[in-house]
């Protein structure tokens, strides 16, 4: 099941809503966890077994820890830590990883959310070690945090330390059914009215002789740039609007990052959550920037390889992964002055053009067609061809709605009418919202359905 | 370590060992990795091929309606004559979801070559009465149509 299917919107989600709205404070959290895990077993009931059985091996590894450091017996949490951070990082090497090379384990398919599944179990364990969270004491509770059902497939990611003190303050308000819906609108108008149309010329594009020109291969970048973004920023939005329903506050996942004039900033706004992580758990533990330059280095260098990892076992994503460490490491060392120099403008272009530019290994399936397809953007290829024009015609009003939307302007501008009249205007984007989901509705009831990107991973 | 640490312990296991398990039994049920090739080959050799050749993949098409290129290997072994009727089809699904339409595929085949033998040829629709065999498993369909049929399909699973 997927946020964005009929299925959900008018069946799963409302019965979800009303059976806990109706439910007595003490059993929210209960009938929030059954239903996430309905979530999670519809199609493939038994993904179930290992969902719940990871999500017990780590909530009885955190018991463990926490009684053991109860008792002085350090050493001792430390070995059963590492045995709970093995036994979750075997999860996602065995289900992600192996299949890729051994051929016996190619039947193996991963559970929903898996990838995600793991950051949060990892976040869990190291929280309960380093003290800085006790261990969870209510395994439903646990299990809401790992499992779920708006942030099951593609997060945002939030750590327990940030969740745990939510789960008392699960519930269902007038406002927060409002602002919630009113998100999760928002984000699913900007995957299927958005991201899908783009999608579609981008099939149509790759498809056709105008693709192996150089303006037919920078329209195609064009396209997979803002249809990834809108694709997994419109499921974040779903998401945090779903969270909001029931009451949790799930962190921003993506803050406008084309509109950034540092590669550091636009990291912190595109899968913020990830970047967070990654920070969090390996690049401040490794050492951080505290040590020599070299050392940073090569803690930045950890990051981005394992960042790249987890995104795909291929060569294309190692090259991403590098990409923007070289890009990263040269603009904290190198470039750090210099950036200043430029206007505003001129930095917020060259941070989009190096960000987009790292999308070329991101969708390829080959080095070869990494190599192909970025010497066609750089003069290997005929200049134009008529398709172009053809698809630049049908693809691009939708092209210009995303270059206008992904920047902070909209939101500026809708902040300075708020100010002005905000009634009015809450009235006026009410019917806006409602028109935009029922436009959606009629999408997704005719529309071949295309599933969330980042839900393969 | 405290009995409360040694409880947890114990649980932390049996969860583990919960995952371990059910990991094994979906290995060993789940989709083969044998090549739709491979497969073929070994289900051709426990059959009477005489009277049969290899369909080209326009053929597969024009009496199946299926495209083999949305499949992941598919190979026909079919009557060489109007009068045969002995059969092999072999096809590795791509995606599990294809099971249905190849199945149902598949099954109209079966059902347009008994019709075309009823009441004309006695012995060709025997044999597909009787002796044809559909079966699905671990990514791969199989049908057959000759007096080995059960042989073909044990080697069939055995190649799996």
């Amino acid at each position: 099941m997927q946020l964005d299917q009929l299925l959900f919107v008018f069946a799963f989600l409302p019965l979800c809503i009303a059976v806990c709205a109706a439910m007595p404070q003490k059993l929210k959290k209960a009938s929030l966890a059954l239903f996430s895990l309905l979530f999670a077993a519809w199609g493939r009931p038994a993904d179930l077994i290992i969902i719940l059985s990871a999500s017990f091996f780590v909530f009885f590894t955190g018991l463990e820890i926490g009684a053991l450091r109860e008792n002085g017996c350090r050493r001792l949490a430390g070995l059963v830590f590492a045995g709970g951070f093995a036994g979750v990082l075997g999860l996602i090497v065995l289900y992600k990883y192996l299949p890729l090379t051994v051929g016996s384990l190619s039947s193996l398919t991963p559970p929903v959310g898996l990838s995600f599944i793991t950051f949060s179990l990892l976040s869990y364990l190291f929280d309960v070690f380093s003290g800085r969270s006790g261990p969870a004491k209510d395994p439903v509770g646990f299990f809401l945090f790992v499992g779920f059902f708006p942030k099951l497939i593609s997060g945002p990611i939030i750590a327990w330390h940030d969740f745990e003190h939510q789960l008392e303050g699960c519930r269902i308000s007038a406002d927060s059914l409002e602002r919630g819906l009113r998100r999760f609108a928002v984000g699913l108008a900007k995957k299927l009215l958005i991201a899908n149309a783009i999608a579609a010329s981008y099939n149509a594009l790759a498809a056709s002789s105008g693709a192996r020109t150089v303006a037919g291969s920078w329209l195609a970048l064009l396209f997979v740039s803002f249809m990834l973004y809108y694709d997994f920023s419109g499921y974040s939005d779903m998401a945090i609007g779903l969270g909001a329903v029931f009451g949790f506050e799930l962190p921003e996942n993506f803050l406008h990052p084309y509109a950034c004039d540092s590669m550091t900033g636009f990291w912190r706004s595109w899968h913020a959550t990830l970047g967070r992580w990654f920070r969090d758990y390996v690049y401040i533990p490794l050492g951080g920037s505290r040590g020599t330059k070299l050392e940073t280095l090569v803690n930045m260098l950890c990051v981005w390889f394992l960042t790249g990892f987890w995104h795909g076992g291929t060569l294309t994503f190692f090259v991403w992964g590098m990409w923007h460490f070289a890009l990263l490491a040269l603009e904290k060392f190198i470039f750090r002055n210099v950036r200043e120099k430029f206007p505003h403008p001129v930095r917020v272009a060259i941070v989009f053009l190096l960000a987009i530019i790292g999308w070329v290994p991101f969708f390829s399936d080959s080095l070869t067609k990494t190599v192909g397809w970025l010497g066609r953007l750089f003069g290997g290829a005929p200049l134009w061809d008529a398709s172009v024009g053809y698809y630049l015609l049908t693809g691009g009003a939708a092209l210009v709605l995303a270059v206008l939307g992904s920047g902070n302007l909209p939101g500026k501008l809708y902040k300075k009418a708020l100010d002005r009249s905000p009634d009015f205007l809450r009235a006026v984007s009410a019917v806006f919202i409602l028109l935009l989901f029922a436009v959606c509705v009629a999408l997704m009831t005719g529309e071949t359905y295309t599933s969330f990107l980042y839900a393969g991973f | 370590m405290n009995l409360k640490a040694l409880l947890f312990s114990i649980a932390r296991w049996i969860s583990l060992g919960a995952g371990v398990l059910f990991v094994v039994l979906s290995l060993r049920g789940g989709k083969s990795s044998a090549s739709a090739q491979d497969v073929f080959s070994a289900a051709k050799a426990a059959m009477d091929v005489s009277g049969t050749e290899q369909a080209e993949p326009a053929a597969i098409t024009r009496l199946y309606g299926i495209d083999p290129s949305s499949l992941d290997g598919c190979f026909l072994l079919f009557p060489s004559t109007n009068m045969g009727a002995k059969e092999l089809f072999v096809a590795k699904l791509a995606d599990s979801s294809d099971g249905e339409a190849i199945l149902k595929a598949v099954g109209e085949r079966l059902d347009s070559q008994k019709k075309s033998f009823d009441g004309y040829g006695a012995e060709q629709f025997a044999l597909l009465t009787g002796s044809s065999r559909i079966v699905c498993e671990r990514g791969f369909v199989i049908f057959t149509v000759c007096a080995e049929a059960d042989a073909v399909i044990d080697a069939f699973k055995a190649a799996l």
